[in-house]
């Protein structure tokens, strides 16, 4: 049956947004969780999606928000916190560098952690940033600014005692937004 | 700020979601697609469905109306 090109531009896109949404929930199995179900849903609506100036700006918008509300509810169940940082076995074959930015990454705030994945990893406008996490841009431009510092901080050889690293738990990220 | 601009950190930023990318497993594709049109059809049927009975609806109060 044809499928209106949908095949190709899944076969396209998927392993992009799967190595963007790895970054934003630190696994795999997660990442693949959010991404097909996003898939699924631009299939559903593959004539209006096709239609778009980028298909693949609205499946990645919403594989993200999946994500996030995954993430969040993960949060609140302990124990599938636990499960979702023990899927880590696939990423043997990361360079050590690489390794050690997606840990820093992932010790971020997720509001934080977000916002630098969109802007400084997918090279989107802050405008764009702003657009698809529903604040200002002045709260993503000021994200940015925090969680690169943090960021920063985490990767410094000798990081200074006064400036700990934030839990990622913090009442910071319990807030909403950045 | 210190350790704000570490050197090469934009660079490692931006190569990360090539180096975490992963390729669709075979026939994943199809499957996706197939949900998708599943869904679809479920939609197009609940709307479909929401349509009959609004116009029963208004066809019983156009009928009993008219007695």
């Amino acid at each position: 049956m044809a499928d209106d090109g949908f095949t190709a531009f899944f076969q396209d896109a998927y392993p992009r947004v799967v190595g963007q949404l790895r970054l934003l929930t630190g696994d795999l199995a997660s990442a693949e969780d959010a991404a097909q179900e996003a898939f699924v849903r631009a299939a559903s609506r593959w004539r209006q999606v096709a239609r778009y100036d980028q298909p693949e700006a609205w499946v990645r918008m919403t594989a993200f928000r999946l994500a996030i509300d995954l993430l969040r509810r993960a949060r609140r169940q302990r124990g599938l916190v636990a499960r979702l940082g023990a899927h880590r076995e696939r990423d043997a074959e990361l360079h050590p560098q690489d390794r050690a930015v997606i840990e820093a990454l992932l010790r971020l705030p997720l509001p934080l952690r977000e916002v630098l994945v969109l802007h400084h990893c997918l090279d989107l406008p802050v405008e764009t940033v702003a657009a698809q996490t529903g604040v200002s841009v002045g709260t993503v431009k000021s994200g940015l600014s925090r969680g690169r510092e943090r960021l920063a901080a985490l990767l410094a050889p000798d990081p200074s005692p006064a400036a700990p690293p934030p839990a990622p738990d913090s009442e910071e990220e319990r807030h909403a937004r950045p | 700020m210190p350790g704000h601009d570490l050197p090469g950190l934009d660079e490692r930023l931006r190569q990360l979601p090539a180096a975490l990318a992963v390729g669709a497993p075979a026939g994943l594709a199809e499957r996706i697609a197939a949900r998708g049109r599943r869904r679809r059809l479920r939609r197009t049927g609940a709307a479909a469905a929401v349509a009959a009975l609004l116009a029963g609806a208004v066809l019983t109060r156009a009928v009993l109306g008219a007695c």
